[in-house]
């Protein structure tokens, strides 16, 4: 009887506290939504911040320098952290020097994100004499991504079955080409979510990039396709606010007269932002999964 | 297996040697003093055995005897085990294979292998296939070629012609372990080592395992692992038995079941073991 009472006690705080996380998450999707929805429209995703003077505008610059940043972000990140994965995979042999690498990588993802910041201001923005640019927040972000993104690589392979690996090397198949053609997609979708977990940290992501990035963007030609010009939105050594610190910046030390419309309206589209491209990414992997494997 | 009468027979001493050395049929690979260390357990101890050429040879024993850390050590696979070490030679057409300057990848296409659960690839039934041969340089035609080929060898063909694109994983456990035969069989080997291929299947694809075995000699030879001796009776030819990783008696098989000459063996056959 007492068990009875027990479990029953027990299954209502774990639906409890379910209910609790759905009621956070929704409570403020839905307030940052019930703010900002109003401001969004198409201008407001596509036009440039208005003067300091007449306010308006809107924060296309923003939203595009936050995708933008993640895509270089992604390029530096992705390459490595697939390569440090797969050496504490499949090559690290049990030792001091493995250890080391593994501490190294605990302590560099507990970093917080100011230190990295100013890690990157005093190495990538002036050591290099790049000044603030995408190319330096991009590194910066790399720093802290990294970590995440080698662990997420290294535990993904290693949930795939022993068999599979030893199927393929029975068949006189090299470990490189084990790796890659039977592990690596066998291992995608672990790897593919912690992705898009890495990736959600370069969107959410202001302290780290306000010293690196910067926290302007300068006027920019959408038509300007010649990545060395300083106005082209592509050229990686102009500075960019991202959306995150735009809105920092907006609440924080904005004098335009519709500071927290403005303020409102990006929180919005970056939530929007963020769950669309989650669930694009997810439906991409989804994709990539099903071709390597033959299912449907 | 009811044995009425016990004719005299000379004893050997066989020190973990083959009793066989009258066998005309020339070897296909041959272990000498074959001794495996799982760091400080031996697990193998000092055995001589021969594989004949398309000939079809069951080792069994109670578990944890060693036969399948025997058979791993044929093509290497314990390599992949960091602490083992593996000593003796391993004779294949005269070279020893167990020597740090083999290629092991090179080695492996030679003596394929089948393991106990099946484990095809999580990809569409024709990559499982060409998947290892393709790394070595076919074209196109000849990946459907061997698809066929080893599709029909297995018994596969006409079971999954229409579906050849689809995951290998939506296939039945017995039509999986087939089609990791078939893979093994693409690679065109010497020799076929199956560690237990039926103990994870039903009794029909069981029956179609060992009727596979029974074809597949004729073209390759095959070391099979069984804790069936009811299976091994039925499909070899030679037969170990391997106690406490040593081996205690090889011979041919009918003699085996019917006239073990050690003890120890016939005490296991007839299942007043331990």
């Amino acid at each position: 009887m007492r068990a009875k009472v027990t479990d029953r006690i027990a299954t209502l705080c774990f639906y409890l506290i379910a209910i609790l996380i759905i009621g956070i998450l929704a409570g403020m999707i839905g307030f940052i939504l019930f703010k900002g929805l109003h401001v969004i429209n198409w201008d407001f995703v596509t036009e440039a911040p208005g003067s300091v003077l007449t306010g308006g505008g809107g924060v296309g610059p923003q939203l595009f320098n936050s995708f933008y940043l993640l895509v270089l972000t992604m390029i530096i990140t992705v390459p490595l952290g697939l390569g440090g994965g797969i050496y504490l995979a499949e090559y690290a042999k049990p030792g001091q020097l493995t250890n080391v690498l593994r501490l190294s990588i605990e302590v560099l993802s507990s970093l917080p994100s100011i230190v990295v910041g100013l890690f990157g201001l005093m190495v990538f923005v002036q050591y290099t004499g790049w000044g603030f640019s995408l190319a330096a927040g991009a590194l910066t972000l790399t720093v802290f991504n990294l970590p995440l993104m080698v662990r997420i690589v290294e535990q993904a392979l290693g949930t795939v079955p022993r068999e599979q690996k030893e199927a393929s090397f029975a068949l006189g198949v090299t470990h490189w080409h084990t790796i890659v053609k039977v592990l690596l997609p066998a291992a995608l979708p672990g790897i593919l979510t912690g992705t898009i977990l890495a990736a959600g940290r370069v969107f959410g992501e202001a302290a780290a990039l306000m010293f690196t990035a910067g926290m302007s963007s300068p006027d920019l030609d959408f038509s300007n396709w010649d990545i060395t010009s300083p106005v082209s939105p592509l050229n990686p050594f102009r500075p960019a606010s991202t959306l995150a610190v735009h809105i920092w910046k907006i609440n924080s030390e904005g004098i335009v007269p519709d500071a927290k419309e403005i303020a409102s309206g990006a929180s919005a589209l970056l939530v929007i932002a963020v769950l669309i491209f989650n669930l694009f990414a997810r439906w991409f992997g989804r994709l990539i999964h099903a071709r390597l494997t033959s299912t449907r | 297996m009811e044995k009425l009468i016990t004719p005299f027979r000379f004893q050997p001493k066989t020190d973990g040697r083959s009793l066989l050395t009258d066998e005309t049929r020339p070897i296909q690979l041959e272990t000498l003093d074959l001794d495996v260390y799982y760091g400080e357990k031996h697990a193998i101890k000092q055995v001589n055995l021969p594989l004949y050429q398309n000939t079809v040879t069951a080792l069994i024993g109670p578990s944890g005897c060693g036969k399948s850390t025997f058979l791993r050590c044929l093509n290497r696979m314990n390599d992949m085990i960091p602490g083992t070490r593996v000593m003796g030679k391993i004779l294949v057409e005269g070279v020893n294979i167990n020597d740090s300057r083999i290629n092991v990848t090179q080695l492996r296409r030679q003596i394929g292998m089948v393991f106990q659960r099946p484990n095809p690839f999580a990809k569409s039934i024709y990559e499982n296939i060409v998947f290892a041969p393709r790394l070595y340089g076919i074209s196109k035609k000849e990946q459907e070629k061997l698809v066929e080929e080893s599709l029909r060898k297995t018994g596969l063909w006409d079971e999954v012609k229409d579906r050849l694109h689809t995951s290998a994983l939506a296939l039945s456990g017995g039509q999986q372990q087939r089609l990791c035969i078939a893979r093994a069989i693409a690679m065109k080997p010497k020799i076929i080592l199956l560690d237990e291929p039926a103990s994870a299947l039903d009794p029909v694809s069981t029956g179609k395992i060992e009727e596979l075995v029974q074809e597949l000699k004729n073209e390759f030879t095959i070391a099979i692992v069984t804790h069936n001796m009811q299976q091994a009776a039925r499909i070899s030819d030679y037969t170990a038995y391997f106690y406490m990783g040593e081996l205690i008696e090889h011979d041919r098989t009918d003699v085996l079941f019917v006239n073990p000459r050690k003890k120890e063996t016939e005490d296991y056959l007839t299942g007043r073991f331990g």
